[in-house]
């Protein structure tokens, strides 16, 4: 039915479509690993920003459990959230926020929100570490806000660190 | 002068707006995420503050033979604070225990072996006395747990919670009544996190919550609010500081106690009384099919 010359091109051509399905059956198997499909980048981003600030307080003699909190500006474009403070600790506060277009603002607030122990703006992916001495042990404010992040990557991060104020 | 008027006039622009005021329907949002403190950092002020002798004031409960899930995750909570107060102590023995309890209630929420330092581990850091890194590792292991028991029940987070914050406060308001002084009693000023406690219990489901240690936490939370309810910067009475302690105290030995209460407990109790009931079944049972037998036999005899 074929010549020579065409059945060998035939050959080729089959060869060449077994070669191609393999690979893409190959590249299917490892782009389908579910590890692989949930990671996110942004996540990294935090956790570099909290690694880096949980060596910069445990060298300043502060001490944490490292139980960081984070989420996407998209959901929650104001994060508040109340702590107790204890007369006799010192208090290191780091706020962060990764991937985010816009800075941040945070500020902490005691004694039923009349003081306001610090109010500062943040830069685009990066933390900043605030230290308070209570002067009184009771309730204390903190309130991250974004500048007009509705939609994106942008991620915002806290957590604290004490030590004995000696 | 032009230019001084004008940069005065910018500083007190800048200043006004600075002074971002809270709305009330803003600072009530503050109330929806009450960040719960560790046991350590109450500890580390109070030591601050005053002169505690923490071996004499520690009492260590090594019981972790609990029927009920509930109670489980409230005495958990008061072992993890047990654990902290023994470490602040410096107390090898205790430390060690607390860990070895600590593990086994917490191997009931489905804590695998992975998530606690090795025993010998244990062992070598309280020969060496390296306390903060046991703190830490206590800490660590705190957390991990409350994690797994939020997969099995988000009630016994609450439930761990409240228990570690009432050993606590029995803790601190026994340190402070026998050596009370203003500054330091001020540290029980908590309010926020006391109605957050409160609240919190009223969300725990009937099955947890029908029980008498969480209808005594109920019933006493109010009154501790009132206690320590003194302002930001007043000392707390030494009054409400004894009342403090005895409420805290009777509430930790409910907790601690082994009485088997509840659905568990009571359905061993019921189970105790079935079973004789069952036997007499068996034994029913064999004997019919023994006198069935013996009167067939008979019958094909005597044919």
């Amino acid at each position: 039915m074929f010549n020579f010359s065409t059945r060998k091109l035939l050959i080729f051509f089959l060869l060449l479509g077994l070669m191609v399905s393999a690979a893409l059956y190959a590249q299917n198997k490892t782009g389908g690993d579910p590890e692989e499909e949930e990671w996110d980048e942004n996540a990294a981003d935090t956790e570099f920003l909290f690694g880096e600030s949980k060596k910069e307080i445990l060298a300043a003699g502060f001490y944490t459990n490292g139980d960081v909190k984070t989420g996407y500006f998209d959901e929650s474009p104001n994060v508040y959230a109340t702590f107790t403070l204890y007369k006799g600790n010192s208090y290191a506060f780091i706020i962060g926020a990764a991937n985010n277009l816009n800075p941040i603002k945070t500020s902490f607030y005691g004694n039923n929100f009349v003081d306001n122990l610090f109010s500062d703006e943040l830069d685009v992916s990066t933390y900043k570490i605030f230290y308070i001495n209570p002067i009184h042990s009771g309730t204390y404010y903190l309130k991250i806000q974004s500048r007009g992040e509705a939609e994106g990557d942008g991620e915002w991060m806290y957590y604290y660190g004490f030590k004995q104020n000696k | 002068m032009r230019v001084l008027k004008l940069a005065l006039m910018l500083f007190l622009t800048a200043g006004l707006f600075s002074q971002e005021g809270l709305s009330d329907e803003e600072k009530a949002f503050f109330k929806s995420n009450v960040v719960v403190p560790v046991p350590s950092e109450i500890i580390l002020a109070l030591d601050m503050l005053s002169d505690i002798n923490w071996k004499a004031i520690a009492a260590y409960n090594l019981s972790a033979n609990y029927a009920d899930n509930y109670k489980i995750a409230l005495n958990l909570g008061v072992r993890v604070a047990q654990g902290f107060i023994a470490i602040q102590a410096e107390d090898r023995k205790n430390t060690a225990e607390m860990f070895s309890v600590c593990r086994d209630l917490a191997e009931n929420f489905g804590a695998k072996s992975e998530m606690f330092v090795d025993k010998d581990e244990i062992a070598r850091l309280l020969n060496e006395g390296k306390w903060l890194e046991l703190r830490g590792i206590l800490d660590d292991i705190h957390l991990k747990v409350k994690d797994e028991m939020y997969k099995y029940d988000p009630d016994f987070v609450v439930l761990a919670s409240v228990g570690g914050w009432l050993e606590g406060l029995h803790i601190v308001s026994k340190a402070l009544k026998d050596n009370y002084s203003d500054d330091a009693s001020s540290i029980l000023y908590q309010p926020e996190l006391i109605d957050y406690f409160t609240q919190e219990m009223t969300y725990l489901k009937l099955m947890n919550s029908d029980n008498p240690e969480v209808k005594e936490i109920n019933r006493i939370m109010p009154e501790i609010k009132r206690l320590c309810d003194v302002g930001q910067g007043n000392p707390i009475p030494l009054g409400a500081m004894n009342e403090l302690y005895q409420m805290s105290s009777d509430i930790s030995a409910l907790i601690v106690s082994e009485t088997k209460t509840g659905s568990d407990g009571g359905s061993e109790d019921d189970g105790s009384k079935e079973k004789p009931f069952v036997w007499y079944i068996i034994y029913g049972v064999l004997g019919f099919i023994l006198l069935t037998a013996f009167f067939i036999k008979r019958k094909k005899g005597g044919e």
